[in-house]
């Protein structure tokens, strides 16, 4: 169970603290913020914080009474979390939507008094899944709970929710902690200065992010997909063997790692030392790659990129055309004259 | 933990219980059922967060403790078991094993502390009654309430604690019930609270297998009742109910009083050929016979006259006939009485020199 906020966080935490200290804790939260800064990491934070019986300093959970024990076994009556679930034909996959049926059901225990008499939390996360249904079915409860309430909005692309959610929330903004925190905090976890270091730059700057890599394959998975995309650049490779091998790995991934490059390349084009570089670790293999496309060429494959990680986002997509799609623009000879102009 | 008891024993309090647990839980452990032992008494319960059911039997050779064993596949064994079988559990390390004759079963378990149980409901108001007379209550106005309304407060069933009185209302914006039951009720001014819907029909369930006193607890955010044997909990709607006394007619100039059950078969009948949708019949009132009739868009249509009193000018007003019908057959009397004004105003049903239960109905515009 998650108790404490993370320490860049103090601040936000104090605040939410004396807010609730002043009785003047607002009902409907947008937690809003890139991935991995820890707007989740607060969102529960501050829901243990409100159902527990006796926090302790700084309205932190104390973790001992019945109400942290029924959390931490994830029983808790007044905690209700909407999220995906597992689709009904592929139980292994998660909906990329949430339904209208989820959002109607927390409005209806959202109506019902608390379980255990205190406050009621709900958690929609990631947010800006649910559909207009879903949206628009959340617009009364979301303007008027009764009771004790707080609802949790958790997005990172606080864009795609209609103007009618984001209204009715106040708004609380998550940025990346300044390098040298987000440094410390992610070097005690990895015990490794210099990769934490090349790790925070690769997420931009969000701990959380840079430590889910470390945990994941995704840095090997990273310098795999490199030497594919070198080799594509130098006119070598089969774009649609290598898609069928990819879609299957990650492809938003991927595409992401890609775009990071493509800005990495646009800046080595210009500068050998520009003063902003995720990828410093590949730094000399980019520039070399760079120097091989026009600039208009590396403008245009970026924005292609960047086409390609929107639409795959949005999860009805076939990723392995997609794919295909960008190793053949890498390959350069379509560059620009393909999905570029779109 | 041990217990013993009769295949016949268990099953009952197993089928009031297993209807609160839900077939799709996000929680595991609400998809089980809490097993506790308590001297020589075995309580049962199911919840789903929302309504919580608990049975006590009497079982042998008990030996004290808590579990949760998986509610479907518990009751199924127990179903399935021969009629005169005996059932022996027994708790080993993490399953609950289970010895009837020749079968063996070894259920898996998580532990009691997971079980989320409604503790003490902080009791503000309690009131003692007999079964049958709350039953009244509920099953004389539960149709009315609404079903997943934005209007949440209307989702359930409004019980009303006054001085002289214990009284429902339900009301889903078209008609409304009110039932009232005479009692002398420790309670200073009106207290109001609303049972959720689904609630209502799960206690309603229990009143029909129960007899003798029931005893209703109003906590802060629950109500309990406990019948012999049985207790119910449910949380409560977190909302204040709309003011339903300015929904009863107060102005009616017009008596029409009729045999119940005449009037019940023509609406039947002539509702056939209404339209599926809107279900209108129109009510034509003159002395001494009152005519219903019905229309559809195929142009198809059904009439019938009956014989009736009615007291007033002669007037026409629509109804939906579903309302009207669930109001006349939640009446019990030979007759029945509507009050009527015009063809814009509500009609008020009731049984005649009674006011125990009144139900309103809005007029259609046909």
């Amino acid at each position: 169970m998650i108790r404490e906020p993370l320490p860049w966080q103090t601040p936000l935490w104090g605040g939410i603290q004396h807010r609730r200290s002043k009785g003047r804790l607002p009902h409907a939260l947008l937690l809003e913020g890139p991935p991995g800064v820890g707007k989740r990491h607060f969102a529960e934070a501050l829901a243990a914080s409100l159902l527990c019986r006796g926090p302790v300093e700084e309205g932190v959970a104390c973790g001992g009474c019945r109400a942290c024990h029924l959390l931490e076994s994830g029983a808790h009556g007044d905690l209700h979390r909407v999220t995906l679930l597992p689709r009904e034909s592929k139980p292994e996959q998660l909906s990329s939507q949430i339904k209208v049926d989820q959002v109607r059901e927390l409005c209806h225990v959202m109506g019902l008094t608390a379980h255990e008499g205190g406050y009621k939390v709900a958690l929609l996360d990631p947010a800006e899944r649910m559909t207009v249904e879903a949206a628009n079915s959340l617009l009364k409860t979301l303007e008027e709970p009764p009771g004790d309430v707080l609802m949790m909005l958790v997005t990172d692309q606080p864009g795609l929710l209609p103007a009618t959610i984001r209204s009715r929330c106040q708004r609380i903004g998550f940025t990346p902690p300044p390098e040298e925190e987000g440094r410390a905090w992610l070097t005690r976890r990895l015990e490794d200065a210099e990769r934490a270091a090349l790790l925070l730059a690769l997420a931009d700057g969000a701990p959380l992010r840079a430590l889910e890599m470390a945990e994941s394959d995704g840095a090997a998975n990273r310098l795999e997909l490199l030497e594919v995309v070198e080799s594509l650049a130098r006119g070598a490779g089969d774009p649609v063997s290598l898609s069928a091998h990819w879609y299957r790995q990650a492809p938003l991934e991927a595409v992401g790692w890609m775009e990071s490059w493509l800005e990495d390349m646009i800046r080595l084009h210009w500068s050998d030392r520009p003063a902003l570089l995720r990828n410093r670790d590949v730094a000399e293999r980019l520039k070399r790659m760079a120097l091989g496309y026009s600039r208009r060429e590396l403008f245009l494959l970026r924005e292609e990129t960047h086409r390609a990680a929107r639409l795959l986002r949005g999860g009805s997509i076939n990723a392995q055309l997609l794919l295909e799609d960008l190793f053949t623009a890498w390959g350069g000879e379509e560059t620009g004259k393909g999905l570029g102009g779109g | 933990m041990r217990f013993s008891i009769g295949r016949e024993t268990i099953l009952r309090p197993l089928q009031m219980v297993i209807s609160v647990v839900e077939r799709r839980q996000t929680l595991p452990v609400l998809s089980n059922l809490l097993l506790v032992i308590e001297g020589n008494r075995l309580s049962i319960t199911a919840t789903d967060l929302e309504v919580e059911v608990s049975v006590t039997v009497e079982v042998e050779s008990a030996e004290e403790g808590e579990i949760t064993v998986p509610a479907r596949k518990f009751v199924d064994i127990c179903r399935a078991l021969p009629e005169e079988a005996t059932l022996e559990a027994t708790l080993g390390e993490d399953h609950l094993k289970l010895r009837a004759g020749r079968s063996r079963f070894s259920l898996a378990t998580l532990a009691a502390v997971e079980f989320p149980v409604i503790e003490e409901v902080a009791a503000r108001r309690e009131l003692a009654l007999s079964v049958e007379k709350l039953k009244e209550l509920i099953s004389g106005t539960h149709f009315c309430m609404a079903q997943q309304d934005v209007r949440y407060y209307l989702n359930g069933l409004m019980l009303e604690l006054a001085p002289g009185h214990l009284r429902a209302v339900a009301t889903d914006g078209h008609r409304l019930a009110v039932c009232d039951v005479e009692e002398q009720i420790p309670v200073e001014g009106i207290e109001q609270v609303i049972v959720p819907r689904k609630g209502v029909q799960e206690l309603l369930r229990l009143l029909g297998e129960s007899e003798g006193e029931a005893r209703v607890v109003l906590g802060q955010s629950h109500v309990r009742v406990e019948l012999p044997q049985i207790r119910f909990t449910s949380k409560l709607i977190d909302g204040k109910f709309p003011d339903y006394q300015r929904v009863l007619p107060q102005d009616s100039d017009k008596r029409l009083v009729i045999d119940r059950r005449e009037l019940t078969d023509a609406l039947v009948r002539t509702s056939i050929l209404s339209n599926e949708k809107y279900r209108g019949i129109r009510f034509v009132l003159e002395p001494e016979r009152i005519t219903v009739q019905a229309h559809n868009p195929e142009k198809e249509e059904a009439e019938e006259e009956l014989a009736a009193t009615f007291e007033g000018e002669q007037m026409e007003i629509g109804f939906n006939v579903g309302y009207v019908l669930d109001a006349l057959n939640a009446i019990s009397t030979g007759e029945v009485e509507m009050q009527l004004r015009d063809s814009n105003s509500s009609c008020l049903i009731k049984a005649p020199e009674s006011e125990a239960c009144r139900y309103v109905v809005m007029p259609m515009r046909l």
